[in-house]
């Protein structure tokens, strides 16, 4: 997969990559410990919780020179490390639903074969990735079509909030027994999910993180999201939407490992319900904080739709 | 703290590592020519210390004109995690920008690297093309 740290370069930062990884996945022997439970004998899912590796710690490194120069760098050891624990995904075959010919040969392009590019090569593979969002036939063009004008036309790159679900799963869990709250420190947005029994709002407005309310179903908190704004996508390949959306997520904890899994469907544009692939969390000792004032400073400078 | 989901800014894809929401950019590509290299000398007179990257302007006299040229780097997250904070980049020092050049031929460019006139430097963005400038 990655072998050097130039590899990586060429490219800036993209919203989440559905796929789950082996290098992320919390430890199977973390759900065999008891799973903490609050005074109402709910599963406790207070706390701050992680997909897996800080990736800052793991593979930048900074080396102080003379005069308190500071030098930056990946460490392609450790970064060999993290790739080498993700399975490869198999890829499709003539006849299979989603094979592309093309898409299957960039794909297997290598560092140092003709025509490689590192960007092209990630494009391909989520591409033929499996699970991929049921669009109507009518719509797959569209898709495709926001998809390679991603750099200028995904939302996301305007500071926007990605919004539920492409934001994936909360960074932390506030939970009483009336009430739990959703915090994310990615963008500064939160989330009041009420458990009372309440109906959602009949007065909402659509809005990045739409209306939830949340029930229990055995241990698992399943959270019902309605009411979100058409002014995101559900991935960066041009998964675009309509304020039609209803989200479904649920949170279950066994140990220490939470899952979190969100099932989409939007009957404006999918043929069936679109189930995400699960993701596993574990718990963190870690302080939220409130991230960096975002601003989109490079529309401008754009010359050309290259994207990654 | 973390920087689980800190932004990486421009020059860092990790995206086939990440299950984690970041800030999204736009490709490096559309925007800086990875195989050229740029140097400018001037004055520091903004930093924008914003997601999803970094923004630094230095005013260069050029040709008896003074221009303004804007430096686009890594995320405020990777640099604070490198120790790279905002106070080492202070407004009215003189510096040098190495880095690598907007397509759009503009005052603009990727600063990979800031070297201050005592002559320590201070890595703002990370090696594009695998070659040392």
């Amino acid at each position: 997969m990655i072998r050097r740290c130039c590899e990586l370069l060429l490219c800036g930062v993209v919203l989440l990559s559905p796929v789950s990884l082996g290098a992320q996945q919390a430890p199977a022997q973390d759900t065999s410990k008891p799973t903490p439970r609050t005074a109402d004998g709910k599963p406790d899912l207070n706390g701050v919780w992680v997909a897996g590796p800080d990736l800052l710690k793991a593979v930048i490194e900074s080396e102080k020179g003379a005069n308190g120069s500071l030098l930056i760098s990946i460490n392609p050891q450790k970064l060999d490390a993290l790739a080498g624990g993700r399975a490869a995904p198999a890829l499709p075959k003539p006849g299979d639903p989603n094979y592309d010919a093309d898409a299957v040969r960039v794909a297997q392009l290598k560092p140092g074969d003709p025509g490689y590019d590192r960007d092209k090569v990630a494009i391909a593979r989520r591409k033929l990735a499996p699970n991929q969002p049921p669009y109507k036939p009518e719509l797959q063009a569209k898709v495709k079509d926001l998809a390679e004008h991603q750099t200028r036309d995904d939302p996301a790159f305007y500071c926007k909030p990605a919004g539920v679900p492409r934001i994936g799963p909360p960074s932390q869990i506030i939970q009483t027994p009336t009430a739990v709250v959703f915090l994310y420190d990615s963008e500064n947005v939160f989330r009041y999910i009420p458990t009372d029994g309440r109906p959602h709002r009949a007065d909402a407005d659509d809005t990045y993180m739409g209306d939830s309310i949340g029930s229990w179903d055995g241990d698992t908190l399943v959270v019902d999201v309605t009411r979100l704004t058409d002014d995101t996508w559900f991935n960066q390949d041009g998964a675009f939407h309509s304020t039609k959306t209803h989200v479904v997520e649920r949170l279950h904890r066994e140990g220490d490992v939470l899952s979190y899994q969100a099932t989409v469907d939007d009957p404006e544009v999918f043929t069936r319900p679109w189930v995400m692939n699960p993701r596993r969390l574990k718990p963190s000792s870690d302080l939220l904080e409130e991230a960096s004032p975002c601003r989109e400073l490079d529309e401008s400078n754009l010359v050309n739709f290259d994207r990654h | 703290m973390k920087g689980h989901f800190k932004s990486l800014g421009f020059g860092l894809c990790l995206s086939l590592l990440l299950s984690a929401p970041l800030w999204a950019h736009h490709s490096f590509a559309a925007e800086f020519d990875g195989s050229r290299s740029v140097a400018v000398t001037g004055v520091l007179t903004k930093v924008d210390w914003t997601n999803p990257h970094i923004e630094f302007s230095v005013d260069v006299n050029q040709d008896g004109n003074a221009t303004t040229w804007t430096c686009a780097a890594l995320g405020p997250g990777v640099l604070r995690h490198a120790g790279v904070n905002r106070d080492d980049l202070k407004i009215g020092e003189k510096v040098t920008v190495r880095g690598y050049p907007a397509k759009n031929g503009g005052n603009h460019m990727y600063a990979r690297v800031v070297e201050f006139s005592d002559g320590h430097k201070i890595m703002t963005g990370l090696n594009v093309t695998g070659a040392d400038q």
